[in-house]
C-alpha cells in the first residue's frame, strides 16, 4: 500500500510549533507546582481542595496536546497509509471531555455546596510561628495558580490560528477556565470573610456554566471532525474555504468541464477527493491530473493529499 | 483586527481597573476582618454569654459538676476570660452537640475532636492546637464564624507551651 507523502510544516508554522511545545512544557511543569501548593495549603477547606482537583484536570489538554502532536507527525507507512495526523482529533476529543468534566465538576460541586448546607469556616493558619487569618495565604496560592493560567492562555490563543490546531485552542479555553474557576474561588474566600459565605457556590455556579459551554462547543467539535464533517477553522469561527478553492481552481483548467470536491480533516491537514468531468478528446489526461493535483496541493500546505478521479459525467 | 484588538484590550483595561477600585473599597473595612456570618465574636465580646456545649472524652474533657474539668474546658474558660465573657455550660451527645453547633445554638463544641471529622464542613473548626499519639485535636464552632474561628485560633497558639505541659499532667492521672 502506498502511504501518503510525509507532512512538511511550513517554516513558520514549523517555529509556532515548536514554540507551541515549549509552551505545552512549561504548562505542565507549573500546573503540578500550583497543585503541590494547593495540596499544602487546602486544610479543610473544600474550596481549596476543588482548586487542587482543577488543577489536576486542567492538566489533560496540555498532555493531550503534547501526546497528540508528537504522534499525528509520525510519518506514513504501509500500516498507517493515512499516517496518524487523526491523533490531534482524538486529542482534541480528549481535552474536549476534560473541559466538560472541569464545569460539570465545578457545577456539582457548587450545588452539593448548596444542598448540604455547607459553609466555609476561614480561620486562622500558623505561618512562621505567627498566626494569619487563612485566607490570605489561600489568596496567595490562588494568585499564584491563577496569573501564569491567564498568560499562558492567551500566549497559546494567539499560537493557536498560525497552527490550526484545535488542542491548542481548547487548551486556551482549559487556560481560561483555570483562571477563571481560581477567581471564582478567590471571590469565595473574600466573601466568606465579609461573613457572605454563599458568595462562594454563587460565584462557582456562574463560572463553571461559561466552562461548561466552552467544553461542549469544543466536544461538539471534535466528535464532528472524527466523524468526517468539512474542514472548519481551529476557532470554530467559519468553514475553511479549501473545497470551494479547489473547485474554482480546477474550473479554470481548460481541459476541465465540471469538477466536485470532497475534503475531510484529519488533524492539521486535509485530504480531498476530486471528480472532474475532462472534456471530450482532451490529450495526455493522466499528465494533466498529475498535473492538477500537483497544483492542488500548491493552494495551501494544508491540503496535503488530492486523489483526481476523471468521470464521464458528475454523478446526481 | 486592529479595531478588535484594541477593543479587547479596552475591556480587558477596564476590568482590572473594576477589580482595582473594588480592592481599594474593601481596605478601609480591614479593621473588622475576617468578620463572622452571625456576628457571634461581636455579640459575646459585647456581654452574650459564650454558650459552650461538652461530651466526656477523657483526657480532653472530663465530668464535673456544675463545670466539666480536662484540658479543654480549661482552655475556654480562659478564652473567655479574654473575652469578658460568662459561660453557659451544656452537656450532651457529641452527635447532638455537633447539630447544636452547626444551628448556632451552641458558640463551642469540646469534645476531643480529631482534625479528620465526617462531618467538617457543615461546622467550622480551629486549626489543630496540639497533636498527641499521631492524632491532632480541634475546637468545633459554628459555620462561617471566621473572626471567632480566627480567635480562637490566635488564642490557643500563644498557648502552645502551656497547653503540652497539662496535657501531660492529664494524661498521667
Amino acid at each position: 500500500m502506498k502511504p501518503l507523502a510525509p507532512v512538511e510544516f511550513p517554516p513558520e508554522v514549523e517555529q509556532t510549533w515548536r514554540r507551541a511545545r515549549r509552551l505545552e512544557w512549561i504548562t505542565l511543569g507549573y500546573l503540578a507546582s500550583a497543585a503541590c501548593l494547593l495540596y499544602v495549603t487546602m486544610g479543610t477547606s473544600q474550596a481549596m481542595r476543588t482548586s487542587f482537583y482543577e488543577d489536576v484536570i486542567s492538566l489533560v489538554p496540555a498532555a493531550a496536546f503534547l501526546v497528540g502532536t508528537s504522534i499525528a507527525r509520525r510519518r506514513a507507512d504501509p500500516t498507517w497509509p493515512y499516517g496518524t495526523h487523526r491523533a490531534t482529533s482524538i486529542a482534541h476529543l480528549v481535552a474536549a471531555i476534560a473541559l466538560c468534566g472541569m464545569g460539570l465538576f465545578l457545577l456539582a460541586e457548587a450545588a452539593m455546596k448548596v444542598f448540604t448546607g455547607e459553609k466555609p469556616t476561614i480561620g486562622g493558619m500558623t505561618i512562621m510561628g505567627t498566626v494569619v487569618w487563612a485566607g490570605w495565604p489561600m489568596l496567595g496560592a490562588l494568585l499564584y495558580s491563577s496569573v501564569p493560567s491567564f498568560i499562558l492562555g492567551r500566549m497559546k490563543l494567539r499560537l493557536a490560528p498560525k497552527l490550526h490546531d484545535k488542542v491548542l485552542h481548547a487548551d486556551a479555553g482549559m487556560m481560561r477556565a483555570d483562571w477563571m474557576a481560581e477567581s471564582a474561588t478567590a471571590v469565595g474566600v473574600i466573601g466568606t470573610g465579609f461573613g457572605l459565605w454563599w458568595l462562594d457556590p454563587a460565584a462557582a455556579a456562574l463560572v463553571s456554566l461559561s466552562i461548561l459551554r466552552d467544553g461542549l462547543a469544543n466536544l461538539r467539535t471534535a466528535v464532528t471532525d472524527l466523524a468526517d464533517r468539512r474542514p472548519r477553522r481551529a476557532d470554530d469561527t467559519e468553514w475553511e474555504p479549501w473545497p470551494e478553492r479547489l473547485r474554482e481552481m480546477l474550473l479554470k483548467l481548460d481541459w476541465v468541464q465540471a469538477a466536485e470536491v470532497r475534503m475531510r480533516e484529519a488533524g492539521h491537514i486535509f485530504l480531498a477527493d476530486v471528480l472532474v468531468v475532462p472534456r471530450p478528446g482532451t490529450p495526455d489526461l493522466v499528465a494533466r491530473i498529475a498535473e492538477a493535483a500537483e497544483s492542488a496541493r500548491q493552494l495551501n500546505w494544508r491540503v496535503h493529499e488530492v486523489t483526481i478521479m476523471p468521470v464521464e459525467r458528475i454523478p446526481d | 483586527m486592529r479595531v478588535a484588538a484594541h477593543a479587547h484590550r479596552m475591556r480587558f483595561l477596564t476590568r482590572r481597573m473594576c477589580l482595582a477600585s473594588g480592592l481599594a473599597a474593601l481596605l478601609p473595612a480591614c479593621g473588622d476582618f475576617p468578620r463572622d456570618a452571625e456576628d457571634t465574636l461581636k455579640s459575646i465580646r459585647a456581654g452574650r454569654p459564650l454558650r459552650v456545649g461538652w461530651s466526656v472524652a477523657a483526657p480532653w474533657v472530663r465530668a464535673g459538676a456544675p463545670e466539666p474539668g480536662g484540658l479543654e474546658p480549661d482552655l475556654v474558660r480562659a478564652f473567655a476570660a479574654t473575652l469578658g465573657a460568662r459561660i453557659e455550660w451544656r452537656q450532651a451527645s457529641q452527635e447532638q452537640l455537633v447539630e447544636a453547633v452547626q444551628q448556632h445554638a451552641i458558640d463551642l463544641l469540646v469534645a476531643g475532636l480529631e482534625e479528620s471529622l465526617p462531618w467538617s464542613g457543615r461546622v467550622g473548626t480551629t486549626q489543630p492546637y496540639v497533636e498527641y499519639a499521631g492524632r491532632k485535636r480541634v475546637i468545633a464552632l459554628p459555620p462561617s464564624e471566621n473572626a471567632l474561628a480566627l480567635a480562637l485560633d490566635r488564642f490557643l497558639h500563644e498557648r502552645k507551651a502551656w497547653i503540652w505541659a497539662r496535657l501531660q499532667e492529664e494524661v498521667q492521672r
